[in-house]
């Protein structure tokens, strides 16, 4: 059974047809990932999947470990162990960086070890520590990206959501970020990841699917997709 | 690492010293005015606090605006009066129910509001403070025009209204309780939730935290500190009349948490000792007034956008600086001369 498995998913912005029947499936412990290029759906998926956009545009199914989460309010999502790194961060600027990791555990009750892997998080992320008690609006954009996946690591998820990790970031944080999301996936995180930057993207993730305008048009490894002519050309710089 | 932690320590250390100053001065000050009116003046400020306390609540923690609070005032006074005026129960207890009538209505206003949009949230309030005005107005059993007049504040038997120094330490312990209440909500999960929402709802939703739920736990509590204020306000002045609940008051209330500071514990206390004696100090200048408000605010949002608190702080860690360098300096040429 996969983690998640979405079938045959629809949605409408009112009268934009977003996503035209979108299949695909998330196995336990890979990372997959979604490229394509800009209005191609890849955010709209997530957000329709993690329940941040308005049930009623959704036509299809979504099941997450199994149950049905179709159109299910973005903050029970997250308590059933989805978890989810927005585009562009959105971290909390006026809370420092350890109570926005704190938030992230806003549904953990066990102190202990959300303390513990508080310290983990600042182990994969030793920067984060030295800026413990700063404002999160005072990090750098890297900084940010690393302060949103900590936060979302640390509520425990079964699986994480990541929307462009690497926008607006220099490429060599885009690789430190990068190497953080390989390491994760070794200590057992299932990921799907969103992407505009393909070569990153490809090769990071496992398996990969390409979105065109609300379709899947390509799905396979991302050994094949990097090396497929169409991809190279359209993603790839030829 | 050790020097960062001195400072800080050394900052805590000035803060914590000057608030104890201040609340001694506070608890001696009786001795030296015996002036009723400026007595009774002080006890004012105390439900000022206490309302814009609630304010901060709704504005500085969870990020919603209100031009309409002065309603959740008038709701709490006019219930607390009826209850106290018809019922045999006792006052304290009917400005808590009071408090409590005024949280629930907060809810029911909170309920259609927590979806509305900052212009469109403060113009929803606006009209509620206009509503509510007129509906004491058209009701004729409070005598909205000429007013009412209230039962004493009593206390274990104590008419606290016969002497204003009783009302005045009575001020003084109210504050004390809401000023702990918000500090203790503002290190819990629900008042870091509440700032979760206020800096970013989409993540806040994110992390599951329910979003519209805190935005109306928000606006309960604010109102419930609004209705308790409302409620030791009209038993402090003996006297209940629909004009104390006109809309534009309710700026009154914004002003204070703007020169004090938002989602602050001390930022109200300042705010409201600020806007009485600016009252107090303008009272001469009549009409000019609003407009000398108009520019003091003008010239807050410009330089001290945290209001004073922001300002204390900064010169607190000033001080702290300077302290640590000073004692380091007699520490080294100690060393030295060993």
């Amino acid at each position: 059974m996969a983690l998640l498995e979405v079938k045959d998913l629809h949605y409408f912005y009112g009268n934009v047809h977003a996503l035209k029947g979108v299949s695909l499936r998330v196995e336990q412990g890979e990372i997959v990932t979604l490229i394509g290029s800009n209005g191609a759906g890849k955010t709209t998926l997530l957000r329709t999947v993690s329940g941040l956009n308005p049930a009623k545009g959704i036509r299809g199914e979504v099941l997450f470990d199994g149950k049905p989460i179709t159109g299910a309010k973005g903050h029970n999502v997250t308590g059933m162990g989805m978890a989810q790194v927005l585009e562009g961060r959105h971290i909390f600027p006026k809370l420092t960086v350890l109570e926005n990791i704190q938030m992230g555990a806003y549904l953990r009750r066990d102190k202990a070890e959300i303390a513990r892997q508080t310290e983990e998080l600042f182990e994969l992320f030793p920067r984060l520590k030295e800026r413990e008690r700063s404002l999160g609006g005072t990090l750098s954009g890297g900084e940010q990206e690393m302060l949103a996946i900590a936060r979302a690591m640390i509520s425990n998820p079964k699986l994480l959501l990541l929307d462009e990790p690497s926008m607006g970031l220099a490429p060599l944080v885009i690789h430190e970020i990068f190497a953080a999301i390989r390491k994760l996936r070794e200590n057992g995180t299932t990921i799907l990841l969103v992407e505009q930057n393909s070569k990153a993207a490809l090769s990071t993730a496992d398996r990969g699917y390409v979105l065109q305008t609300g379709e899947i048009v390509m799905e396979d490894t991302c050994e094949n997709l990097a090396k497929d002519p169409e991809v190279k050309k359209a993603y790839l710089g030829g | 690492m050790l020097t960062k932690f001195k400072t800080y320590t050394t900052q805590e250390k000035i803060s914590r010293c000057s608030i104890l100053a201040v609340a001694v001065v506070l608890l001696l000050l009786p001795l030296f005015i015996t002036n009723s009116y400026r007595l009774y003046f002080f006890s004012m400020i105390g439900v000022y606090i206490i309302a814009a306390s609630g304010l901060d609540v709704l504005v500085g923690m969870s990020g919603q605006m209100s031009f309409g609070h002065i309603a959740f005032l008038a709701y709490g006074g006019y219930i607390s009066v009826l209850l106290s005026n018809y019922t045999g129960i006792p006052v304290m207890l009917c400005m808590i129910i009071a408090a409590f009538a005024s949280a629930g209505i907060g809810m029911l206003i909170a309920v259609p509001c927590a979806k509305l949009r900052a212009q469109f949230l403060v113009l929803a309030t606006i009209a509620f403070a206009f509503f509510t005005y007129q509906l004491i107005c058209n009701l004729h059993f409070l005598n909205p025009y000429r007013g009412m007049y209230t039962q004493h504040l009593m206390l274990f038997g104590l008419d606290l209204n016969s002497d204003y120094r009783y009302t005045y330490y009575f001020s003084f312990a109210l504050v004390v309780i809401v000023l702990v209440l918000k500090s203790l909500l503002s290190r819990s999960k629900a008042g870091r939730a509440m700032m979760a929402v206020r800096d970013n709802s989409r993540s806040a939703d994110g992390m599951g935290i329910n979003v519209r739920h805190y935005k109306v736990l928000a606006f309960a509590i604010s109102a419930f500190l609004c209705g308790f204020a409302g409620a030791y306000m009209a038993h402090l002045t003996g006297f209940i009349v629909s004009d104390s609940f006109v809309q534009p008051l309710s700026f009154n209330f914004v002003l204070m948490i703007i020169f004090g500071g938002t989602n602050t514990v001390f930022g109200p206390v300042i705010g409201a000792f600020m806007y009485q004696l600016l009252n107090e100090l303008l009272a001469s200048a009549q009409a000019w007034r609003s407009v000398l408000y108009g520019v003091i605010v003008l010239v807050f949002i410009a330089f001290l956008p945290g209001g004073c608190v922001a300002g204390l702080r900064r010169a607190g860690r000033g001080l702290a600086k300077l302290i640590d360098k000073n004692q380091a300096g007699k520490e080294t040429a100690r060393n030295d001369k060993s």
